[in-house]
């Protein structure tokens, strides 16, 4: 599965959850490479990776820890 | 053509007019001409009507501005403590206004022609027009200040003006917030907005961040010193809505202390003041190259009343400037309803304020509503919770397998075929169900009657037979709880069902519509099977989720044509 191909288990959006609002989860455009975008307040995103890394940061400021346990 | 009007605000606080100055100043090197609303405090500071008098250029115009009422004079005048006059008791508001006016035609020997507020309701704006006629052109409302506003300013900002226009617009006389259907419900004021915002922020997020307002942006922490691409970007798109609506406003109102250092959200005096003078160069360079005209309050008025007639429709079609995504999100406004369909859901409606039921949402302490200024919804994705709550969309399923048409972010394209006629295309958009290819397009006709023509066409399909269901999942409300349904009414041409948390469904087979009678908004809401026919469905809500829905399905083997539209009940 690409990086960016939709996960098994939907992605939340870290934008959604760093406004404390959950569970919003990311859809996946095919079209220009693929993308993960959030229909609610339009994160947008090219790979999985970047999601998470997005997330890991604001969890690590937000509650103090480093990684989000997967 | 886009039409600008650069705003001012005088105060009576010296510090507000010497940054004032500076915005003169630099309006006047460029040879732009500026509206300044003289508040309550400076029409009564001898120095600071001296500073209007001798700054005023010859294309300058001054007016009102009936906020800032902070003020001793005012207050052992009148004794009123509310800070907002729109919450005022209505002898007292109409006594400032006539004060003022009467103050402002002593000093400059004639009244004003413009006049601006943070809500003007109906009443108050039909007493302006009754006793001081000359004022033709007002700041009427705030777009899309409400909910998400009172949340994003800590709940310390209580207007609430959701669910109005975003374009100037002639105000009905039943109701502020309403587009006039004809000469004679307008109220003979142009209405035009505070500010323009940006049209996808505006839904997601309060967008008082996001507007034409070169302070704001230091609030949001979109600029990197005193550079702001985004700014520029979102008021090169107000250029784009004149291509679809034959014009366009763009508003550029700072008040003055946005430009000091002592404003909380400025860091630095020097670069909030480098972005406004590069706002107003931005504002000179598109006029230049003919794209726009910067005029006043007053011009912009009488060039409204020429290519605007009361019952005209508006569109807007939005992109994403800020982040800069593929989201699109396509507005209409029309005496009967504002509609707003996302492109990120498949073009669902994802907002929809009726305006038929003509509600009174008079403020202040004689109203009803007392500070709920909000046109109610019967749809807002955003306030109910997602569009699964509240929208209008499509869903399609064979024998065992179903999808939405809002799983899909789709490209769009809008185009005007009339003075009051659009279409909305989106396709070809390619879908799977049950891991066959699915082609379809989809096509909306919007105008400035209450009808909302829905098209789908099937391009490819090699499985079994589709059936195509047409869905309006709605409920009365005006912010995030929800409110009693009760009342509501659910029919079709079978009979007829109250709405009572029952969660049942009601089959109404081969029926031409549905519809919902909901009182609260006094209008009657329906689903009409234009082509082919259609069986019906009509469903109640429960407590936990009380939307209602209306249904239709179709047969899917070429083309579906249904009406969505809206009537007074």
């Amino acid at each position: 599965m690409p990086d960016n191909a939709p996960a098994l288990k939907p992605l939340i959006c870290p934008a959604c959850f760093a406004r404390e609002i959950d569970p919003v989860f990311l859809h996946f455009d095919p079209e220009d490479g693929g993308e993960l975008y959030c229909q609610h307040c339009g994160y947008t995103a090219k790979s999985r990776a970047e999601v998470e890394a997005f997330h890991h940061e604001f969890v690590r400021h937000r509650h103090g820890i480093p990684q989000r346990p997967s | 053509m886009l039409f600008t009007n650069i705003v001012h605000r005088l105060d009576g606080a010296p510090s507000h007019r010497k940054a004032l100055e500076f915005q003169w100043q630099e309006a006047h090197r460029l040879g732009l001409p500026t509206t300044t609303l003289l508040t309550y405090p400076a029409l009564f500071d001898e120095s600071a009507v001296e500073q209007a008098a001798r700054s005023c250029g010859p294309g300058d115009e001054l007016g009102l501005h009936l906020h800032e009422l902070k003020c001793p004079r005012l207050l052992d005048k009148y004794g009123v403590r509310e800070p907002v006059l729109w919450l005022w008791p209505r002898d007292n508001r109409m006594a400032v206004i006539d004060e003022m006016v009467g103050r402002f035609a002593e000093i400059f020997g004639r009244p004003p022609a413009s006049i601006g507020g943070y809500i003007i309701d109906a009443w108050t704006l039909k007493e302006i027009e009754r006793r001081h006629p000359t004022i033709r052109t007002a700041i009427t409302s705030c777009f899309e200040e409400g909910v998400k506003m009172f949340y994003g300013n800590n709940r310390n900002w209580l207007l609430f003006s959701d669910g109005g226009p975003w374009n100037p617009y002639y105000p009905s006389r039943a109701n502020a917030l309403a587009p006039a259907r004809n000469a004679e419900e307008a109220i003979g004021i142009v209405a035009v907005p505070h500010l323009n915002r940006d049209m996808i922020m505006a839904l997601s997020s309060r967008d008082d961040w996001f507007a034409s307002h070169p302070g704001n942006v230091f609030r949001a922490q979109i600029n990197e010193g005193a550079e702001c691409p985004y700014l520029f970007r979102m008021m090169q798109a107000w250029e784009h809505q004149a291509e679809l609506n034959g014009w366009s406003y763009l508003n550029v109102f700072v008040s003055s202390p946005w430009l000091l250092a002592g404003h909380w959200c400025v860091e630095r005096e020097e670069d909030v003041r480098a972005l406004y003078t590069r706002t107003l160069e931005f504002l000179k360079a598109r006029e230049e190259a003919g794209a726009m005209r910067v005029v006043t309050m007053d011009e912009f008025g009488r060039e409204f009343r020429a290519r605007v007639t009361p019952g005209d429709a508006t569109v807007c079609h939005w992109r994403d400037e800020l982040g800069q995504s593929k989201r699109e999100v396509v507005w209409l406004s029309n005496p009967h309803h504002r509609s707003a369909f996302d492109m990120a859901r498949g073009g669902a409606l994802i907002d929809f304020r009726p305006y038929d039921g003509r509600l009174n949402l008079d403020l202040g302490p004689e109203c009803e509503r007392v500070w709920n200024g909000n046109a109610p919804f019967l749809v807002s994705s955003e306030h109910t919770g997602g569009h699964w709550n509240t929208s209008q969309h499509a869903t399609i399923s064979d024998s065992t397998h179903s999808m939405s048409l809002c799983d899909r972010r789709t490209r769009v394209r809008v185009t005007r075929l009339d003075r009051n006629a659009w279409k909305v295309f989106t396709g070809p958009v390619r879908y799977e169900l049950g891991g066959q290819p699915l082609v379809i397009e989809a096509e909306w006709e919007l105008g400035a009657d209450a009808d909302i023509i829905i098209r789908r066409r099937l391009l490819e399909w090699k499985g079994s037979p589709l059936k195509l269901s047409e869905v309006f999942l709605g409920r009365a409300g005006s912010h995030e709880y929800p409110e009693d349904q009760r009342g509501v009414i659910l029919r079709a041409p079978n009979g007829e069902w109250p709405v009572t948390y029952s969660d049942e469904t009601r089959t109404c087979p081969g029926v031409g519509w549905v519809e919902a009678a909901v009182p609260p908004l006094g209008m009657i809401v329906r689903l009409e099977a234009v082509n082919p026919p259609a069986d019906g469905l009509l469903g109640d809500g429960v407590i936990f989720s009380p939307s209602f829905r209306l249904q239709l399905d179709f047969t899917f083997s070429q083309e579906t044509q249904t009406c969505l539209t809206t009537r007074p009940l």
